[in-house]
């Protein structure tokens, strides 16, 4: 039977497209949902048989938030605060990292260990604690506070993965620098962290992501649109007597561009064998 | 270009002692290769010179220095890994000048350097490459460009052919000695290999578990390996090592299937003393009139060589190394002489009895 094999080949390949089918529909299809959501006019979102496309289409949903909702302020918020998030959390996790997998630091792993399980702290349990901390030292309504959470919270991603990364770098290469003559901080500025570009473009992808999407904490420190993000903001949008579908959808939308811009500006970082070529693996 | 000397060297981790007391005098301008079996000590050793590894006691003397305390960088030496370990990051020209960027040596006068380094190794055309482009040899040649750029005193090599491939591992290695003849540095290498280190060294430190068994120049060390150790790893085929008494007053010594072997010279030992008779394959030749018989399991045909492999009457296996291709047929019964030349005795503890006339 020569074509049984064939028949199953065919089955196999079959099962595969449609897994594959499922799994594209699976996360594309709420994004696309929400953008056909955003075109469409108030009336036909209420009405009792809704409609897929967009048809007739309308921008009112964009300009009722960025005129009459001051959108672009919350953007500027978040963009400021996930921003500084990123810098400080690849700072100072690149240096901890670095520290924790090539200098010798005694009980390395106990510290590692001990990062970690400050990240499994329910949030919600020191919010309360923080409130009381920043209200004291005046922190309230400000980046900073902001900044200084986000950063305690992407922190021990950051330092575990780049840790992770440092670690795959062959011993050889430090020593060889050492023996060029290269102290610890060159080693880590000329060698290291070259060597490290696509841990560094992924963690830093993560810290801006997790920053960019947080909304308790925003919304426990901020009072007002000059310092309030954006989660928070589209928050405000609902009131007691209405939920402007179309509006949340079209500032949903507008937030998750820049996501997806950001990943696909740094694709070709996110790449396999940057190190190709550096030792006989 | 510098000596290298090693005082007492002992490197502790804990209790356990990896290296053992270890001295060695490396004369300015040699080419000394370490060697021995995996885990014998050999890269701790080197690592301790190049400022690696700290050294539990003893001292390290560079050129009259004492380097214990001295970092790496202070010591003026270089160092080429097995695996290459180049940065993947920058440009071939890029590796070689990165010690002399950071030795703040201006630029005109680095570009220099890069340049005739390169053109004594054959990299002149790669200089622009990364090292994802290169090939293994070429990957290793720039890994030695890295090393003489920077003029070092002394260059340290840990098993940089071990990558290679055969054909490409014979290439470097000439390469490798015909750069100790130009440059005429200090040159320390660690091997595994026995082969690498007859052919490159001028001098062979023997290493086994920590501790150095001999110190000698190559055909030395060949003619009088001063134990069982290093009769057994250099030499390739192995020397055949026998189980023996003294018989005969001393004149001979009987192997374990009854047969004597006649000896030039008398043993020091009473009648019936153990010993070990070492035989190189070389000097095992196949005649009618041979003191030893046995019977062929394998002949391997090398060209101009032939192994033939023989267990002895009592089952002892032996080989022997001849010129051409002698007419044996596996089964066959053959005589066996010895050529005194070839011939080493160990008494029980393994140590060399001296022929006479031998210091």
């Amino acid at each position: 039977m020569p074509s049984s094999w064939r028949a199953q080949l065919l089955i196999t390949r079959i099962a595969l497209y449609l897994a594959s089918a499922l799994i594209v529909v699976w996360s594309v299809a709420p994004f696309l949902w929400q953008l056909s959501t955003s075109f469409q006019e108030d009336r036909l979102l209420s009405s009792p048989t809704p409609s897929f496309l967009p048809w007739p289409g309308t921008l009112e949903h964009f300009r009722n938030i960025f005129v009459e909702k001051e959108f672009h302020l919350y953007i500027v918020n978040s963009a400021i605060v996930a921003g500084l998030t990123t810098l400080f959390c690849l700072a100072i996790g690149a240096a901890a990292a670095f520290a924790l997998a090539r200098l010798r630091v005694y009980y390395h792993f106990g510290i590692l260990a001990l990062i970690l399980s400050v990240s499994m702290f329910p949030q919600i349990a020191i919010v309360a604690p923080l409130y009381l901390a920043a209200s004291a030292l005046g922190l309230m309504n400000t980046y900073t506070i902001l900044v200084l959470i986000y950063l305690s919270l992407g922190l021990p991603l950051v330092i575990w993965v780049l840790f992770g990364y440092f670690q795959t770098i062959p011993r050889e290469i430090d020593e060889a620098a050492i023996i060029d003559g290269a102290g610890p901080l060159r080693l880590m500025v000329s060698i290291i962290l070259p060597m490290s570009l696509p841990g560094f473009v992924t963690t830093g992808l993560l810290a801006f992501i997790m920053a960019w999407n947080e909304f308790m904490f925003a919304l426990a420190f901020t009072s007002g649109v000059e310092r309030q993000t954006i989660p928070v903001g589209i928050a405000n949008f609902t009131n007691l007597y209405y939920v402007p579908w179309g509006d949340l959808a079209a500032a949903s939308v507008v937030v998750t561009l820049p996501l997806v811009l950001l990943v696909l500006a740094f694709q070709r970082w996110i790449i396999q064998g940057l190190t190709q070529g550096a030792v006989k693996e | 270009m510098a000596p290298v000397f090693l005082k007492s060297i002992t490197k502790a981790y804990g209790a356990f002692e990896a290296i053992h007391d270890i001295d060695l005098e490396i004369e300015d301008g040699a080419f000394v290769v370490l060697v021995g079996p995996s885990g014998c000590g050999k890269s701790t050793l080197l690592r301790m010179i190049a400022g690696l590894e700290t050294i539990s006691r003893g001292e390290v003397l560079i050129d009259g220095e004492v380097m214990n305390d001295v970092p790496p960088k202070h010591r003026d030496i270089a160092m080429v890994f097995q695996n290459y370990a180049l940065y993947p990051h920058m440009t071939v020209a890029e590796n070689m000048g990165f010690a002399l960027r950071l030795a703040k040596v201006p630029a005109a006068e680095a570009a220099e350097k890069i340049r005739t380094s390169a053109a004594v190794l054959g990299l002149t055309d790669l200089l622009d490459r990364y090292p994802r482009q290169l090939s293994g040899g070429q990957r290793q040649r720039v890994a030695m460009g890295r090393a003489i750029v920077r003029n070092p005193k002394v260059f340290l090599f840990d098993e940089p052919l071990s990558n290679l491939d055969a054909a490409l591992r014979m290439q470097m290695r000439v390469e490798i000695a015909e750069l100790h003849q130009k440059l005429g540095t200090t040159m320390i290498y660690v091997t595994h290999d026995q082969v690498e280190a007859m052919t490159l060294a001028t001098k062979i430190a023997v290493v086994n578990k920590g501790r150095l068994e001999q110190v000698a120049s190559p055909v030395r060390l060949y003619e009088r390996p001063q134990n069982l150790f290093v009769a057994r790893f250099i030499g390739s085929p192995q020397m055949n090592i026998l189980p023996a008494r003294a018989a005969d007053g001393g004149g001979a010594a009987r192997l374990l299937d009854g047969s004597r072997i006649a000896l030039p010279w008398p043993l020091p030992l009473g009648e019936d003393g153990e010993l070990s008779v070492g035989i190189r394959p070389e000097a095992l030749l196949i005649a009618d009139d041979g003191a030893l018989g046995g019977r062929v399991t394998l002949a391997e045909h090398l060209g101009g060589l032939t192994l033939v492999h023989i267990a002895l009457t009592d089952g002892a296996p032996v080989v022997l190394q001849a010129v051409g291709a002698p007419t044996v047929a596996v089964g066959d019964l053959v005589r066996l002489r010895v050529d005194p030349a070839g011939l080493h005795l160990f008494d029980p503890d393994g140590r060399r009895i001296a022929k006479p006339g031998e210091s």
